[in-house]
């Protein structure tokens, strides 16, 4: 097998779905959080902090980097034919994409 | 009217040259393939493949002023001068404007391009209605000429792993056919990073197709039948 542990229909899906919420969760975000430009660290920790709003940005986040993931993916199974480079560089952009999740949900986290 | 003609012959040339040609004996209603044929009498070292000479066979695609198409059917008249003619691309070039389509067939035998039918076989034909007929228009038409693979940027990435809009196409002519049995296993046989998915919907196929197909469409279907299988 040429990408052993990569699959085709399932990662198609899944960045279909993942692109909906995206486009849902930034109207949401754009209607409803304060100001990007004049909201405080006090506002924004309000805002953040409501329940409902600290899931649908730890939702948004996980949307985020899976949908990144499953791009860049693509683009590296394109453009990279050797085998070896294809795994050096989808293991780089995977260290990159779960550094920033456990950057994000720590993040999240210090919210509440 | 004058051409630039991609030559090449592994066998004495270093590397691939294109060629200047003049053509004075231009009659009305002349497709680049008639030129072809008159050039070949200039200079009969020239070689390309024709068959039927009326968009059939698919024997002559060949990449025309940047574009894939059948010489047979291409008007001399619609032709920016001088005409540049290459084989169609990312395929190995036999000599000048002869491609190893080697590669094409067998990605063509991948996709099973034939009725699968499990149940005994009934003594007169396998019958459809008239709508599951329908399904089939658009798809069965397919000339193998390999227009579309080989104007397609995946398959230039991928020619060995993405099947190509060519056999995907097929591959959807038998996912649709109401009689065919297999359904699930050509749907599972597809449902791989490579095979399928790398179709980014660059509509290249469709914009290049002599018979005017659509296999954008056909990979998309195909999709759909797979994330309904999947629910």
């Amino acid at each position: 097998m040429s990408a052993p542990g990569l699959q085709g229909l399932r990662p198609w899906i899944i960045q279909r779905i993942t692109a909906v919420y995206l486009a849902i969760f930034i109207i949401y975000f754009a209607l409803s959080a304060p100001s990007m430009g004049t909201m405080t660290a006090g506002e924004w920790r309000a805002w953040a902090g409501s329940p409902v709003n600290t899931i649908s940005l730890g939702l948004f986040l996980i949307a985020t980097l899976w949908h990144a993931w499953i791009g860049v993916r693509d683009v590296i199974l394109d453009y990279f034919p050797n085998v070896v480079a294809r795994l050096f560089v989808l293991a780089l952009v995977a260290a990159v994409l779960l550094g920033s999740l456990l950057w994000g949900l720590k993040a999240l986290l210090l919210m509440l | 009217m004058r051409f630039r003609i991609y030559r090449y012959s592994p066998e004495k040339d270093q590397k691939p040259f294109m060629q200047d040609y003049e053509l004075n004996n231009i009659v009305p209603g002349m497709m680049l393939l008639d030129a072809l044929l008159l050039l070949k009498e200039q200079d009969p070292t020239l070689a390309f493949r024709r068959s039927c000479r009326e968009g059939v066979c698919g024997s002559d695609g060949m990449n025309i002023n940047g574009t894939n198409g059948l010489a047979c059917i291409t008007p001399l008249s619609e032709l920016k001068e001088p005409v540049e003619v290459r084989p169609m691309p990312r395929l190995p070039v036999i000599r000048d404007l002869i491609v190893d389509m080697d590669s094409f067939y067998k990605q063509y035998r991948d996709v099973k391009p034939y009725l699968i039918v499990k149940d005994p076989l009934p003594e007169v034909e396998l019958q459809q209605t008239p709508e599951q007929r329908d399904k089939l228009d658009g798809l069965y038409e397919c000339i193998l000429c390999g227009c579309c693979s080989t104007a397609c940027p995946s398959f230039w990435w991928n020619p060995d792993k993405f099947l190509g809009p060519a056999a995907l196409l097929q591959a959807a002519r038998f996912i649709e056919d109401s009689r065919d049995q297999a359904t699930e296993e050509r749907l599972d046989a597809l449902d791989d990073p490579f095979k399928l998915f790398r179709c980014h919907t660059i509509m290249n196929c469709i914009q290049v197709c002599p018979k005017d197909l659509n296999p954008t469409k056909a990979i998309g279907n195909i999709k759909k039948i797979m994330v309904k299988k999947s629910l």
